[in-house]
């Protein structure tokens, strides 16, 4: 629809030096994986058979152990982001459905009671009291949540927070700088472990944190698609007498599929690719794949075809999550997502 | 006995009242139709019966029962929506009985009762088709499919075929209405569409602001409307009115003078002004006719007859003429009233007289 | 919402509750514990009881040049790269929106980097900006330049973490520009063409002040995860040389997990939060200025 030709020179211009831009890199780490030794060291080459005669060395080194394990993290790297994507995706398709069909009322009073008390409390306990820091935080957890939600019942003055505001409460997590929480989960895992319920470093604890990691994205991205639903359906299938959870079970997630697919390839490619909270939370047994990665800078040095072959590893599940993204986006079904 | 009873529910949104309080019932059997113009209040009375809305006050019976707090699903009834609100993702069989399904009736049954329906309906063909493979009509006819399997007490259809084309629509109207006389099923069904109204319902209900305006048959809806509201929409091309005075037996329309029957002139004669309704397929002769002079603006030959769009007395005015007569625009005409169908309303309350 | 949902909405709590308590215990509850310990000085290193020190932890943060220079740092990464991101973004989706030739062949090729592992990103970066065996230097050599050593140096260390970080997320913002452009409404681009309006003047007349409520949106969510940055500058500077490229992040993760100094990173990592919310609020009051000027 550019009727300028000198436009649309320009714009094919732009695209093809990004595209450059874009794969050169790719392209860098794809040779280098198969390049040998002094193909490196000798300085850059560029074209296989050309430059250099190709071998698949690197990859046997890779998976023979020779250079450390390669195995282990790949299975924890799959075992935990699969994991902790299906929890949150459904999970937060579940609040996000709440969300779209029902109607929140908070008052603001209530929230401000519960974190008063929350922390006050939390203080009060710790500094009187000789309490574990997990204890604590349960008693005040339990004791200021049913407190709060009974305050919100009463005719409490103030404003009323709507669904809106639950939804950016739940976004609003991903403003926070991780390393805020990922610290205080630190502290916490490590307190945890005190009283013999291990974290740190296990398949549980690592599961928890990317299930709340991803929950922000899966609540944001799934309310768009949700609303996307046709209400009617939902209420031919209310006067059939099909109850709400069969009703969100095999009706609603079936029609939001597309959503599905496209917010656990989202969540999953964050907590495939996270590398903050893997840092501090794990130290040996379940260390992920960029942990893996980071370690491969300081104990490789220049080995750069077996650096390559391990960031290839890294890259192949997300070559597949970005064809199938790139797939929905031109069926135009990722512009109803944002606001 | 009625089958059905709505009995003075109202509905408020926040300050804004939807519905002041509106009492109906339907008897066994009967085929009602609520229709009105967009905001009546209609589509909210429907959904108020389904239990899709809850009334603010009032009381909902089905079959002598108060399901005024009871679900949707437990009220026995059974619905069609407007966009057919077919399950996506399941074939033409699994959306017909997969409310059975849920509630653990038998396979063997399951089946019998789907392709009964699928025979009742000429849906045989399209079983395993999901319905995006499907066309507008036949989509219609799942989810009517959908309804009648469950055997419902009630059916409810919220203008299922407004987003069918007209020729579809003047089909499936009548498919509609002789399924349902044959199951002999009670139905009440919500449409904008006055013709639909009239050539499917027992009962017509008109309605407007969510007040009932008239609640009959279409014969006595089309020959004697209550109000002006109801003769205006009942009926197309719609009834003509006039504001004229009443002088010695006749009306007066500007400096022409139109004779009333007899009867009409005794019940009128104590009034000075009223609201002379006369339809455009009443411009006609009969046993007691008036001649009036219309000046024609613009000529629409509908091929069976003609109308002629213009105004008598500056005032607005549709005559259905016959093809032959002879009118062209700019050109005084004179067409003949049959005043055996005149209509008088009050001019303040617009009630009939 | 339907008002017999309200009536049987007893079901609403059980979709939404382990949702809002996953977050809630995991995301929340921890900062409790941390804010206690940001006014205390706990030690793992050697081992000390913990002991109530008030804002000590806060004053010796913010009156250190490393913190100062760390803000300075990271924001100049995230202005510098997020700047970029946008207008270079912002092209690219216009001109795939225009149907530009083969739209299709570069799609997958525009969208993978951000799906890649920044650590992943920065071992790559590190063998393309190496300064003798890296096809960068080569090619600058081959046009003439000097070899730059680009990772050991002050300010070509933070070009190129902004080139990297431009590389990664410029898709994210070509994905959301695009699906915005596809949104507009064809017809007011229509009825400008018929009335004989420039490409340049649409452009700035219509699409962008139509778009400006989304620009705000993606720049801000950039600003804020660009804000977040480590795991590059982990693996490519490990913020050398020196300090020079620690971020505060990276400071922050330097300070606690070397030196366990356990209450001064929980003060640190707080003050990072506000100094977040600080920019956070300043640029979105300043864009809702904008946006009222051009509404």
């Amino acid at each position: 629809m550019i009727e300028n030709p000198g436009l649309r020179r320009i714009g094919l211009l732009l695209c093809l030096v990004w595209l450059f831009f874009a794969a050169f890199p790719l392209y860098w780490v794809l040779v280098t994986a198969f390049k040998p030794p002094l193909a490196v060291s000798q300085g850059p080459t560029y074209i296989p058979f050309v430059d250099f005669q190709p071998t698949m060395q690197a990859f046997r080194d890779a998976f023979a152990g020779l250079r450390g394990d390669f195995i282990g993290p790949i299975v924890s790297s799959i075992l935990v982001s699969v994991t902790a994507t299906v929890l949150s995706v459904f999970l937060g398709t579940m609040a996000a459905y709440a969300l779209v069909r029902f109607t929140f009322r908070i008052r603001l009073l209530a929230g401000v009671a519960f974190a008063v008390m929350s922390i006050g409390g939390f203080i009060l306990l710790d500094s009187l009291t000789g309490l574990r820091v997990p204890h604590a935080l349960l008693i005040v957890l339990f004791t200021a949540l049913p407190v709060a939600v009974w305050l919100n019942g009463r005719a409490l003055p103030g404003p009323i927070l709507g669904n809106d505001d639950v939804t950016f409460w739940f976004v609003s997590q991903r403003i926070f700088p991780p390393i805020v929480s990922a610290f205080a989960i630190y502290l916490l895992y490590a307190e945890m472990g005190k009283i013999g319920l291990p974290l740190l470093d296990t398949f549980g604890g690592m599961v928890i944190v990317y299930t709340a990691f991803g929950l922000p994205f899966a609540v944001w991205l799934m309310r768009d698609f949700l609303t996307t639903v046709p209400l009617e359906v939902e209420e031919a299938a209310m006067v059939d007498n099909i109850g709400r959870m069969r009703i969100f079970l095999q009706i609603v997630l079936p029609m939001a599929t597309p959503g599905l697919i496209a917010t656990s390839m989202i969540v999953l490619a964050f907590v495939w690719n996270e590398f903050l909270f893997a840092l501090l939370l794990t130290t040996g047994d379940w260390q992920t794949l960029p942990i893996l990665l980071a370690g491969q800078n300081s104990s490789r040095g220049d080995e750069w075809w077996a650096i390559s072959v391990a960031a290839l590893i890294s890259i192949g599940p997300m070559v597949v999550v970005a064809a199938i993204l790139g797939r929905m986006m031109r069926s135009g079904l990722l512009s109803g997502s944002i606001k | 006995m009625s089958h059905v009873e709505l009995d003075a529910i109202t509905k408020s949104f926040g300050a804004v009242s939807v519905l002041p309080p509106l009492s109906l019932s339907v008897g066994k059997g009967e085929f009602v139709v609520l229709v009105g113009p967009s905001g009546c209040g209609k589509t909210t009375t429907l959904r108020i019966l389904a239990g899709l809305e809850t009334a603010t006050s009032g009381q909902v019976r089905i079959n002598g029962r108060d399901v005024t707090a009871v679900r949707p699903g437990e009220r026995n009834i059974a619905m069609v929506f407007q966009n057919y609100a077919l399950y996506p993702h399941m074939t033409v069989r699994g959306n017909i009985g997969y409310a059975m399904k849920v509630h653990g009736v038998s396979r063997a049954e399951i089946d019998a009762r789907v392709d009964e329906a699928a025979k009742l309906l000429a849906l045989d063909p399209y079983m395993d088709r999901k319905p995006k493979n499907l066309s507008g009509g036949q989509r219609q006819r799942v989810a009517i499919g959908r309804a009648l399997v469950r055997q419902p007490e009630v059916f409810l259809f919220d203008e299922p075929l407004s987003n069918l084309d007209a020729k579809l629509r003047v089909e499936m109207r009548t498919e509609i209405k002789l399924l349902q006389r044959r199951l002999g099923t009670t139905a009440v069904y919500v449409t904008h569409d006055q013709v639909e109204a009239m050539t499917m319902a027992d009962r017509v209900v008109v309605m407007r602001n969510g007040r009932i305006e008239q609640a009959a048959d279409p014969i006595t809806l089309y020959e004697q409307p209550a109000n002006r509201f109801v003769a205006n929409f009942i009926g197309s091309p719609a009834m003509n009115f006039f504001e004229v005075r009443i002088e010695s037996g006749a009306i007066l329309l500007g400096l022409q003078r139109l004779p009333l029957v007899a009867a009409d002139a005794r019940r009128l004669s104590h009034r000075q002004t009223v609201i002379f309704g006369i339809r455009p397929e009443h411009m006609r002769h009969s046993s007691h006719e008036a001649r009036l002079t219309l000046w024609p603006e613009a000529i629409e030959p509908l091929g069976a007859h003609t109308l002629l769009l213009g105004r008598a007395d500056g005032q607005k005015i549709t005559a259905q003429v016959d093809p032959r007569f002879p009118a062209s625009v700019g050109q005084p005409s004179t067409v003949t009233v049959d005043m055996t169908q005149a209509h008088f309303f009050d001019p303040e309350t617009e009630a009939r007289l | 919402m339907t008002a017999s949902a309200e009536r049987q909405d007893g079901i609403k709590h059980l979709f939404i509750w382990p949702a809002f308590l996953i977050v809630l215990v995991i995301s929340l509850f921890p900062l409790i514990y941390a804010l206690t310990v940001s006014f205390q000085t706990v030690r793992i290193v050697p081992p000390t009881p913990p002991r109530f020190v008030g804002l000590d932890n806060y004053a010796q943060i913010a009156s250190s040049a490393r913190f100062w220079g760390a803000i300075g740092t990271t924001a100049l990464i995230t202005f510098l790269s997020v700047a970029a991101q946008y207008v270079l973004g912002f092209l690219l989706a216009l001109a795939l929106h225009h149907n530009v030739p083969g739209a299709s062949l570069y799609r997958v090729t525009f969208l993978l980097p951000m799906f890649l592992a920044p650590v992943g990103v920065a071992l790559i970066a590190r063998m393309v900006f190496h300064p003798y065996l890296g096809p960068v230097n080569d090619a600058m050599a081959g046009l003439g330049f000097a070899y730059v050593p680009f990772l050991t140096e002050k300010w070509p260390a933070i070009m190129v973490l902004a080139v990297i970080d431009t590389w990664q997320w410029t898709p994210f913002v070509t994905l959301l520009m695009l699906a915005g452009l596809q949104g507009l409404p064809q017809e007011v681009f229509e009825a400008a063409r018929v009335d004989n309006i420039g490409a340049w003047r649409r452009f700035w007349g219509i699409t962008f002040p139509m778009l400006l409520p989304l620009s705000v949106a993606v720049i801000f969510i950039r600003l804020i995860e660009g804000f977040k940055i480590i795991d590059t500058v982990f693996v490519l500077t490990g913020g050398g040389p020196g300090t020079a490229t620690e971020t505060l992040t990276l400071f922050a993760y330097n300070e606690g997990f070397k030196k366990f100094n356990l209450g001064l990173t929980s003060a640190l990592s707080f003050l990072f939060l506000i100094v977040v919310i600080v920019f956070a609020t300043v640029y979105l009051a300043a864009a809702q200025r904008l946006t009222r000027r051009y509404a």
